[in-house]
């Protein structure tokens, strides 16, 4: 058995609206080993949701489709699965969390309900009070008392739900979780309790996670690995300390540092990354950052960069300034 | 600065106006379309009504000797004719006048002063609401055609009359659709926004509130045509709507009702006639919806 | 001389629920001079939005006092208070929420022009909504654009604009960039602060997020459950918290540094409960490490500890 659990090769993803074509993502490859948290950081409308959603097979019915590429979970190219197949894998080896709590909770049943609803559906010979036994369980695991499992997801407050959701997505003791953005609506105390739960509970389950986020507060807490998304490619890859610390970046993630504000230094202006979004109807020839980019060359605007390693396989940069 | 930097976009934006999308949208339904079809057809039918029969001659007039010709190209009633030798082409075109005009207007009457009882409620709430509400509620209590058939029957019979029937029938259900939208609109913070430049309220009831209110409106004004035409059907076949020989397809359908057996098509042209008119209103109303709803919200 | 442009006093609003009296905004005072911010901080429930509005009177106040410019604008009737609102206005937090989707941009912007009839003439409306387009860096091509066609940061820039061409003096920014990306929250910032640069306006800068309001603010307000725990100048504020809750506040901050990996033990327990028919004394005491009966036997003023550092905590009475 690899080590390697999720292995994503060259995906193209589109929605076919009416109006137009939406190129959300093109050509993202990436890996999660066992155990590893991967994180995916960009902004709204990069793709990182669409990302996730391919994994599971979840986009919207007839508009959005997986056009070129190959999803391997533990070998097995999964968007060629049928949706049967797909039904035995979410849930059970691979689970999502999404990112608004508050509604991703049935409001009509009870929490302890929602978490035996998962485990029924993959352990279909487990008796009643093997399932109660194991929604004791995790609901202890994330912290609630087991006795508050006939309670309505109305009952709880907002960090307490997202609690919940994290408690029925690791229920089956999943390999891989997927979490959209999973402190994003919560407060920031409330955040730092859920982060440091889904930590531990990593921890004790070996879980891998693909951690989406526009935080990079939140990926230096927790991720192994970071990948940085710009218009539904990663434009650069790398470990934690080569992103964080390294000296060589790809223009993006420089203008992502930059426009944060610091704690530490006082700063009269931020350093915006100018301009906007490129409309994913409509992107940019040659390297999709380049109208963006105060590094932009000729080249940059005719022809699309390719992947360049700095120093040793696991530091990746889609830039033609490192390119020699 | 951060002034200009947009001004560099590479895209461009298309300039939809909303009412530019909502067309749009509306287009690529099949069925939408197929109605908007079937409801052009009709009103210009209704419309040149004189350009295919003479009022008087074809639709009024009793010719005893060309009684229940029955439908054919080649004797020059494409409908046939009636008991009374009146071509039912020319009857049908010129009933159609009556159900679309009085449908329509009365829904239109209906609609506006719905409207405007509706966001008065719903924008200041308390006694005014409840008293207005509680008011909308005993209209409401009877049922919408026997509202109709009440007032006709105190006013007499007739269309002017049929006119103000079918639109004070109409009023409570149009006032409470209105009142939802403004009880959820009035809490956006573009409301709040307006507030803080100190708007006054009936500029803010104008400009910001039914202008946002209008979208399930026009979906159930459109249906509510349709109910419209069903109803004034109804109370023609009754003998409470124009009085004869005014035709119209309800009292049609009244009159033909003893030749059934024997001249079915007496019967069935009117009454699709009808049918075609509601199905078309409805296609529509539920194409209308669904181009509408904010969908692709991005 | 103390010439303060807004001064509240005092100022409480409570709302009347079915499970008791909510006490949004409890017993809040500050006084703010032109050219300054004042940033307003705390987590979801706090009051610090219920704050905003009822300065402004969008919300009536419960109790209290607030001051423009010396006088009391509570007692103004409306045509009163429209001349009062030329010079306050407010930047909200949700820019697909709050600017009117059945209108243009052109006519949002100078909606607060016509009403107030600050500017007369077709003509001179629009050359006056060009200039304020220009200004907040809106493209003069999108004047008849509608909301839905433009992004987050561009319904923003309306927002501002729409604020700021009546030319006032106080701003409530209600979270005018939490809705936002990175990059185009960095954007925004630097506009707001270089139009206050320009025209000397002074903001209320209410957010939850600690390093947009060290960034941005000259004076902090902490706040919990509708009360100020703490208030400081900004600086003051971040080297040295003093209130428990301001402490935790800052120790939650996951700041984009691997430098430091903090060990995260200290973290505070528990959440923030509604502030309905509230006990006496300090509503933060419930999870504090360092709670006593003090804490609930009564109220706890807010006292001075250091020039213009204000807490109210029994650690420092």
């Amino acid at each position: 058995m690899t080590s390697e659990l999720l292995k994503i090769n060259n995906l193209h993803v589109t929605y076919d609206t009416d109006e137009a074509v939406v190129y959300a993502v093109n050509g993202l490859s990436f890996t999660i080993d066992r155990g590893e948290t991967l994180g995916l950081v960009g902004e709204t409308g990069a793709g990182k949701t669409t990302t996730a959603l391919s994994i599971l097979r979840l986009l919207p019915n007839r508009i959005g489709k997986i056009n070129e590429g190959e999803i391997l979970l533990n070998g097995n190219d999964i968007t060629k699965a049928s949706e049967k197949d797909m039904r035995a894998i979410r849930g059970k080896q691979v689970s999502m969390i999404f990112q608004d709590p508050m509604t991703s909770l049935n409001p009509i049943l009870t929490i302890g309900d929602q978490i035996a609803e998962v485990l029924k559906l993959h352990n279909p010979n487990a008796s009643k009070s093997e399932i109660s036994e194991r929604v004791n369980k995790s609901l202890e695991m994330v912290g609630i008392p087991a006795d508050r499992k006939e309670e309505y997801p109305h009952q709880f407050s907002g960090g307490m739900k997202q609690r919940v959701v994290i408690a029925i997505a690791l229920a089956c003791e999943p390999e891989l979780l997927l979490a959209d953005e999973p402190t994003t609506a919560l407060d920031v105390t409330i955040q730092a309790q859920v982060l440091e739960l889904m930590m531990e509970l990593k921890e004790k389950l070996n879980t891998s996670m693909l951690l989406i986020t526009h935080d990079l507060g939140v990926v230096a807490r927790i991720c192994d690995r970071v990948a940085i998304m710009y218009a539904g490619q990663i434009v650069e890859y790398g470990t934690l300390e080569e992103i964080f610390t390294g000296e060589k970046h790809h223009p993006y993630t420089e203008g992502l540092f930059g426009a944060i504000p610091d704690l530490k230094k006082e700063t009269k202006r931020l350093n915006p990354i100018k301009g906007l979004m490129p409309d994913p109807t409509n992107l940019p020839s040659g390297c999709k950052f380049h109208d963006r980019c105060k590094y932009c060359t000729e080249k940059c605007a005719a022809n699309e960069p390719r992947d360049i390693h700095i120093e040793g396989d696991s530091h990746i940069i889609k830039c033609h300034l490192f390119d020699k | 600065m951060s002034g200009k930097n947009d001004n560099k976009q590479v895209t461009t934006y298309k300039k939809k106006s909303q009412l530019e999308s909502i067309w749009f949208r509306y287009k690529k339904n099949r069925l939408a379309m197929v109605g908007l079809f079937m409801l052009a057809i009709m009103i210009l039918l209704a419309v040149s009504a004189p350009l295919f029969a003479d009022y008087q001659k074809d639709a009024v007039s009793q010719n005893m000797k060309l009684r229940y010709l029955e439908p054919s190209f080649v004797n020059g009633h494409i409908f046939g004719t009636d008991h009374y030798g009146r071509d039912v082409f020319a009857r049908v075109i010129y009933g159609g006048r009556i159900s679309l005009f009085v449908g329509l207007t009365s829904v239109i009457i209906s609609a506006l002063a719905g409207t405007t009882i509706g966001s008065v409620a719903g924008y200041y709430g308390g006694r005014v609401d409840n008293t207005l509400m509680r008011l909308m509620d005993v209209l409401l209590a009877i049922p919408q055609n026997l509202l109709a058939i009440s007032i006709v029957a105190a006013l007499g019979p007739g269309m002017f009359n049929l006119l103000i029937a079918m639109s004070v029938s109409g009023i409570p259900e149009f006032s409470r659709i209105v009142r939802a939208s403004v009880l959820n609109i009035k809490n956006q913070e573009f409301v709040e926004a307006a507030v803080a430049c100190g708007t006054n309220d009936a500029r803010i009831i104008r400009k910001y509130i039914v202008p946002n209110a209008i979208g399930p409106l026009i979906v159930q004004a459109t249906l509510a045509v349709a109910k419209a035409i069903l109803s004034i059907s109804a109370l023609s076949f009754i003998g409470l709507g124009v009085s004869p020989p005014t035709p119209e397809w309800g009292s049609m359908l009244s009159e033909a009702k003893s030749d059934m057996r024997l001249y079915p098509y007496l019967v069935i042209i009117p009454g699709i006639a009808i049918m075609l008119s509601v199905v078309a209103l409805n296609l529509i109303g539920d194409g209308l919806r669904d181009s509408i709803d904010p969908r692709l919200k991005n | 001389m103390d010439t303060s442009l807004v001064e509240v006093k005092n100022l409480k609003k409570y709302f009347k629920t079915p499970n008791g009296l909510l006490h949004a905004v409890d017993n809040i005072s500050f006084s703010l001079k032109k050219g300054q911010t004042l940033g307003v901080v705390g987590e979801s429930g706090c009051g610090k939005s219920t704050l905003g509005r009822t300065i402004l009177r969008l919300i009536e106040p419960t109790e209290g006092e607030v001051l423009f410019k010396g006088e009391s604008i509570l007692g103004y009737d409306f045509h009163q208070m429209r001349e009062i609102r030329k010079q306050m206005q407010i930047i909200f937090q949700d820019p697909y929420s709050s600017i009117n989707p059945r209108m243009t941009v052109s006519d949002i912007i100078a909606e607060p022009v016509r009403v107030c009839k600050t500017i007369t003439g077709e003509e001179n409306i629009q050359k006056a909504v060009n200039e304020i387009m220009e200004r907040v860096g809106l493209s003069n091509r999108l004047v008849n654009s509608y909301p839905h066609e433009l992004d987050g940061g561009r319904r923003q820039r309306i927002g501002v604009a729409r604020a700021i061409i009546l030319n006032p003096e106080f701003i409530v920014c209600d979270e005018p960039v939490s809705a936002l990306d990175v990059s185009i929250q960095a954007q925004i910032l630097n506009l707001m602060m270089d139009l206050q640069e320009e025209n000397g306006y002074s903001y209320m800068f209410i957010t939850h997020d600690l390093s947009v309001v060290k960034h941005i603010s000259d004076e902090i307000m902490v706040m919990y459950m509708g009360q100020c725990v703490e208030k400081a100048k900004k600086n003051d504020l971040f080297d040295h918290p003093n209130h428990p809750y301001t402490k935790a506040l800052l120790d939650a901050i996951l700041i984009p540094d691997i430098s430091e990996k903090k060990k995260r033990s200290n973290l505070i327990k528990g959440e923030v409960t509604s502030p309905v028919n509230p006990k006496p004394g300090c509503r933060f005491a419930p999870r504090c490490p360092y709670a006593t009966e003090a804490c609930t036997a009564g109220h706890v003023p807010l006292k001075e500890i250091s020039p213009e550092h204000y807490v109210a905590c029994t650690l420092f009475q």
